[in-house]
């Protein structure tokens, strides 16, 4: 009946200290850099669209792509953030767009454009504020939640405008140094988006808040039982996801120097699917900001090479579409994996 | 015999309902350091019930509650849990896709000097807390799903005790486990007892509860039916209670008292 205490066998009679084998040791691997996946199938396909097609593997290219992955990608932090803590937002699309008329039309109305800037932050992180405390509070699923809020946001924006496109015409200094060209070669906003994902992977990775994301999202209810204050991290969780929304619409903004009714549509698809082709499990626990980040290169790099390969722009999607789901089922097929190296005797 | 010293927790004459639902009527149950009380019962009797009120997860309809000799009427889990009352549940409250140390500081996490995660400090110290239990693990960056159901439990118990638990309260610690891993979670009783923890076994196999318990409350239909030291009842006897009419109530008491007509009184 009693089980030596010095004996290094666990109770149900395997010796777990011996097992250092090769499939463990790659298993350790995976688990402790998770984006290995992407990375390398993202190096496999930028080579052969690089060796495939001439004019993919310029510069010019290459920096266009990032340009295009840093809009998508700033929502795709957000959203993957989120996600992890086990919810979901569809109205970052809405909220993108509702961020450009807000930052236009307050430096038009005269506030310096730096401050238009950051109350347009403000104000979407206000909205996801308010899904988050409508989620949590009215246990309403989110994707109900975000639903809603997504047409509300678009709607507003086309009761605000008439439907008319919107133009920025204040001072320009300020746009510059969030979506200019300093470093020659690609846009500011590629840096702020590799910024943002350190701090938030470092947040998610290495700190006592990323510790409770990841427990709310496995698990809420046992999180909730070790005290972790569930509902708040996903409020927070949720206006963070808005907040970048906001930042990456106003980042437009500034690029393009106008809002119009449909900007952002179905981005919060891409998004979700940049964060879920960067590893992040749909139902929430696990996920990463690299991956994030490699994500959204991915489907960029996807979207521009079909178009350099000659394809139609229309396969994009349906090309898109498949690929999110072998992503999904890889995901799960890692968790499977593992599962079957380690299954025991025990009965 | 049992009032060996005050006890750590007296619940006294709780009651609970839930609607029209009495899950408990005026039940009695003194905690001791060092000891395991068996709380025994069939599915339904209150068991949880009462254990989730010496808990704070819910307040009694009547009753009080008394720790360390003072009354306390906690507002919720967290409370009770800061002074050391804690309930390991089946489900464990352990998040299964998160790491062994993850896990282990969930919620009390560590930090260095940065303000980020002492990994070091959590890799050592849950491993370390963890083999105190018998359970030798080499990977504190395992997945808690990939540990087996003694383990988990392990892990959960070595967690509560490293925070400094006095009254844990067991809930099924026994359930759905082989054989062997029954056997090790039933060690683990052994080292609370040692530690001088107040253990609630809440179980509704008899012989589990028999084997490392030192005292016995059964509950039925939400009615204390038994109240007794390990000495005075046999495994028969506990199963008779738990399955029996709730009427009759056994103490140690009327046990002595009612020897020979072999029938408790109320």
């Amino acid at each position: 009946m009693t089980i030596n205490a010095t004996d290094p066998v666990s109770v149900d009679g395997t010796d777990r200290r011996g097992r250092d084998d090769f499939r463990r040791r790659v298993n350790r691997m995976v688990r402790r850099i998770p984006e290995l996946g992407i990375f390398s199938t993202l190096v496999l396909l930028v080579g052969v669209f690089s060796i495939g097609a001439a004019n993919f593997r310029t510069v010019d290219s290459y920096t266009s792509i990032l340009t295009v992955a840093a809009n998508v990608g700033i929502v795709a932090l957000g959203c993957g953030f989120l996600m992890i803590s086990g919810e979901f937002d569809i109205s970052v699309g809405s909220v993108y767009l509702i961020a450009t008329l807000f930052f236009a039309q307050m430096a038009n109305a005269g506030l310096i454009p730096p401050l238009a800037f950051l109350v347009t932050l403000v104000l979407c992180a206000v909205i996801g504020l308010v899904n988050g405390l409508i989620t949590v509070n009215l246990r309403i699923p989110s994707f109900i939640v975000t639903l809603a809020a997504m047409m509300f946001y678009r709607g507003l924006h086309i009761i605000l405008t008439r439907g008319f496109s919107v133009s920025y015409k204040a001072d320009k200094e300020f746009l510059e140094m969030v979506a200019g060209i300093t470093f020659s070669l690609m846009r500011n906003t590629v840096i702020w988006w590799i910024l943002l994902a350190i701090i938030l992977q470092v947040v998610l990775a290495k700190t006592r808040y990323g510790n409770w994301v990841l427990a709310t999202g496995g698990d809420a209810q046992a999180a909730r039982n070790s005290g972790v204050p569930v509902s708040r991290v996903k409020v927070i969780n949720f206006a963070l996801c808005s907040l970048l929304a906001g930042f990456a619409g106003a980042a437009n903004m500034a690029r393009f120097l106008t809002s119009q009714s449909q900007l952002g549509m179905g981005m919060e698809f891409e998004a979700i699917t940049a964060a879920v082709i960067g590893g992040t499990l749909l139902m929430g626990g696990k996920g990463s900001m690299v991956g994030a980040v490699l994500g959204a290169i991915f489907v960029s790099v996807i979207r521009s090479g079909l178009i350099f390969f000659g394809y139609s722009s229309y396969i994009y999607m349906p090309v898109t579409g498949i690929i999110l789901m072998l992503a999904v089922i890889i995901n799960r097929g890692f968790s499977n994996f593992r599962l079957l190296q380690f299954q025991r005797s025990d009965a | 015999m049992t009032d060996t010293g005050t006890p750590i927790v007296r619940m006294t004459d709780i009651h609970k309902s839930f609607g029209h639902v009495q899950a408990l009527r005026g039940v009695d149950l003194d905690l001791h350091a060092g000891r395991v009380l068996g709380l025994i019962g069939d599915n339904g009797a209150g068991k949880t019930t009462l254990v989730k009120i010496m808990a704070g997860v819910f307040p009694p309809s009547r009753g009080t509650v008394h720790y360390k000799g003072e009354q306390v009427r906690w507002k919720n889990p967290s409370q009770s849990r800061a002074s050391g009352l804690e309930i390991v549940y089946q489900d464990l409250g352990l998040v299964p896709i998160m790491n062994i140390a993850r896990n282990f500081f969930l919620g009390k996490e560590p930090r260095s000097r940065w303000g980020f995660l002492d990994f070091d400090h959590m890799a050592t110290e849950s491993l370390r807390a963890i083999a105190e239990m018998g359970i030798f693990l080499d990977d504190a960056e395992e997945l808690v799903e990939n540990l087996s159901g003694g383990e988990r439990k392990a892990l959960a118990i070595s967690r509560s005790l490293y925070f400094g638990v006095q009254v844990l309260m067991l809930d099924e610690p026994t359930a759905a486990l082989s054989v062997k891993e029954t056997h090790a979670v039933l060690d683990l009783m052994e080292t609370l007892k040692e530690r001088g923890i107040a253990t609630v076994f809440i179980t509704h196999n008899i012989h589990h509860a028999y084997a490392v318990s030192d005292h016995f409350v059964a509950l039925n239909a939400g009615v204390k039916v038994l109240d007794a030291d390990k000495a005075d009842v046999t495994p028969e006897m506990l199963t008779e209670a738990v399955i029996g009419e709730p009427l009759a109530q056994v103490t140690s008491h009327s046990l002595a008292a009612s020897v020979g007509n072999g029938n408790p009184e109320n």
